[in-house]
């Protein structure tokens, strides 16, 4: 079995929307100013927040334009609003009122976005191109956890954090628990879960789960393959990117969204300008989602969009062979 | 053209942006003092104290015909 | 609702200079959004220098009543009536467009002291000031005013806002659904505290408002989604101030109020009346600017 680095304990699989929840609760409770804005569609821990924090919940209905300007008030007036919804819904619906009255001046308004390749919900709801057509608004800090310790701590840091941030959170429940419960997490810093010889796949959110296992797949052959999680995707974490290129020579990035505008191509234009390295991104290409069966034991949608574990081995030796014919 | 504040001691990021100096927040973010005075001078997750001196800035820029 | 006649004479005074100080910007670079900018002179006047709580000195006071500017290509009103309160000299009127002035093209929250919403894309001022109204809700309700505070006795509960809201419409951005959103919201939240202001100059960029898409029955629009509506001469100062006074008096219903006034697009600016061009470039729009201005010299 592969080794991992010093906060790595993999475990069960759980789901990273819980650790959202844990988080945004002990930031309610500590600040007196967070309010919680409802778009018609369960907030995290929703009966703990009706039973306790009910005259902070702000119920906007299924008005998403609507609540993205009356957070972007509320922030105004010092409180921190915390809105919740479907990404397509929240951000991509409301991208002009999120550009104009949140962005523009920078107002401190936090964003809980669920996206990604997941369950029977369909196109409509399963959207992979959201979170990249947020990376060209300025003044944005955008996260995409792994696991669920890594979205509690991922959630802990926005409320810390001053200024607009959004969390994408994913709905697949196989993710696994992979970080340690002291395992540092700062916003615009990249952990390397090993180091590597041979490439690195550089993954986020759910598709670090599919890297580990891809990385067991690839020892079996001889190979020594590292794993960067770039939980940051805006303000990229540079200097661990080129780190990376420059121990394996070879690149492979893991998205379960669109592959454009998303992290292949953030790590392809900051290896393209500081050490040009061979790179294949695997994400979905160019398409849009649809409903599929998700259980722990078989995942129609990772294997109809080629993201499982076995895709991405078939990626990295390719990538792998780019870097030899490079020599 | 971004801009990047960081605790010097913890590394904790404390503003991400726009160039502070360049968009006109005349009010809101004057200067970089003003991102310190949101945080009430101590940086929330180390205490260390925040000055000009104690975090790190990193603005991103291409070179061009004026710099 | 006995207003002195003095009041209305200096208020009228005070929006033809305003009139003048708008004509100065669309000078700079010959265009403007001239027409709402002109029909809504009367509105802001009688707000910035009679009816709202507003400190020249300190912009920021907390509890300054907003004036949000939805339309916000007419904040040209809003910047003449800031310089008319010594804010800004007069010089800085010529800057408007230009490079690092103050006088952004569309209003900008940050760059303009006096100015509260960064607005431009048409629609979302209903809800920022809803939400607005609601951020003074919740504060009343988490630290409400101690009794020493209101000198009054316990039993009666009704207290003044800290602040107001006040939103002023185009009649072309009702077309927007988010106002129709952001209405709900403000009924569902019972926002006494809000109140919006229709500038209903009837013409819109592509031709008359409820040609483009009707928007009439706007009262009953208004008064089915659980508004309090006032309908008046948006030129008349005294139907203003007693419409104002009145929405002000009613607070404590739990209702948010909305005032229609009936405007005439580019109003006082001599060709902008009969031609109904409201977005204006180059000699034409000159021609009606300099006639303008001759007209606001002769009457001072």
């Amino acid at each position: 079995m592969a080794t991992w680095n010093k906060h790595v304990a993999i475990g069960e699989p759980a789901m990273t929307y819980k650790g959202v929840g844990n988080a945004i609760k002990a930031a309610f409770i500590k600040d007196p100013n967070t309010l919680a804005i409802l778009e018609d569609m369960q907030f995290p821990e929703i009966e703990w927040f009706t039973d306790n924090m009910f005259e902070r919940m702000i119920e906007c209905g299924i008005a998403e334009q609507n609540g993205a300007c009356v957070a972007a008030a509320l922030a105004a007036e010092g409180f921190v609003p915390v809105l919740n919804n479907f990404l397509f819904a929240s951000m991509s619906r409301a991208y002009n009122q999120i550009r104009q009255s949140i962005l523009v001046d920078r107002f401190n308004v936090k964003f809980i976005s669920r996206e990604g390749v997941w369950g029977e919900v369909g196109v409509s709801h399963a959207t992979v191109e959201g979170i990249g057509s947020l990376r060209n608004l300025p003044n944005l800090v955008i996260m995409n956890p792994a696991d669920i310790v890594e979205a509690e701590k991922a959630t802990e840091a926005m409320m810390q954090y001053i200024g607009p941030v959004m969390v994408r959170v994913e709905l697949s429940p196989n993710p696994y628990t992979i970080f340690t419960d002291d395992y540092p997490f700062d916003i615009g810093k990249a952990y390397s879960l090993r180091d590597g010889k041979d490439a690195t796949i550089i993954a986020t959110g759910y598709m670090v789960t599919e890297a580990i296992k891809a990385v067991d797949l690839l020892e079996k052959d001889g190979l020594d393959v590292g794993v960067l999680n770039v939980c940051t995707w805006k303000p990229i974490d540079e200097e661990a990117i080129v780190a990376a290129a420059e121990r394996t020579g070879a690149i492979v990035t893991a998205e379960n969204c669109s592959d454009i505008n998303g992290l292949g191509d953030a790590v392809a234009c900051v290896l393209s300008e500081n050490l040009p390295t061979p790179l294949v991104k695997v994400g979905v290409e160019d398409e849009f989602g649809q409903s599929g069966l998700i259980t722990p034991e078989k995942d129609e949608l990772m294997e109809h969009f080629a993201l499982s574990a076995e895709d991405l081995a078939v990626s990295v030796r390719e990538c792998i062979k780019k870097k030899e014919r490079a020599r | 053209m971004s801009e990047k504040i960081n605790c010097g001691n913890c590394g904790m990021l404390l503003y991400f942006g726009e160039e502070i100096k360049r968009r006109l927040y005349m009010r809101a973010i004057p200067d970089e003092s003003a991102v310190y005075a949101g945080y009430g001078n101590v940086c929330p997750r180390c205490g260390n104290p925040l000055s000009d001196a104690s975090v790190k800035v990193q603005i991103k820029r291409r070179a061009t015909h004026g710099s | 609702m006995g207003h002195s006649e003095a009041l209305i004479l200096e208020l009228e005074a005070r929006a033809r200079t305003m009139s003048d100080h708008c004509l100065t910007q669309f000078c700079t670079f010959s265009q403007g959004h001239v027409g709402g900018t002109m029909s809504v002179m009367e509105i802001i006047t009688s707000l910035y220098f009679h009816h709202i709580k507003f400190d020249p000195k300190n912009p920021d006071w907390p509890e300054r009543d907003r004036v949000i500017m939805s339309k916000a290509h007419c904040c040209e009103a809003i910047y003449a009536a800031l310089v008319e309160l010594g804010m800004y000299p007069e010089e800085t009127l010529g800057t408007y467009y230009c490079y690092g002035s103050p006088f952004q093209g569309h209003a900008d929250r940050w760059c303009t002291p006096g100015i509260d919403f960064s607005g431009g894309s048409l629609g979302q001022g209903l809800s920022f000031a809803a939400g607005l109204a609601l951020a003074e809700k919740l504060k009343m309700k988490f630290n409400p005013p101690s009794r020493e505070d209101t000198f009054l006795p316990r039993y009666i509960v009704r207290y003044n806002p800290r602040f107001r809201t006040y939103c002023i419409l185009g009649d072309g951005e009702l077309h927007e659904g988010q106002v129709w959103e952001a209405a709900m919201f403000a009924n569902k939240f019972k926002l006494d505290n809000l109140i919006a202001i229709v500038d209903y100059n009837k013409w819109s960029l592509d031709g008359p408002t409820n040609d483009v898409m009707q928007i009439e029955p706007l009262v009953s629009k208004w008064r089915a989604f659980g508004w309090k509506v006032y309908e008046i001469d948006g030129h008349d100062f005294r139907q203003i101030l007693d419409a104002l006074d009145l929405v002000v008096k009613q607070y404590g219903d739990n209702r948010p109020k909305v005032i229609i006034a009936h405007t005439i697009k580019g109003r006082g600016v001599s060709n902008w009346e009969e031609l109904h061009m409201h977005l204006g470039r180059g000699d034409e729009m000159m021609k009606g600017v300099r006639e303008g201005r001759a007209k606001y010299g002769d009457m001072e």
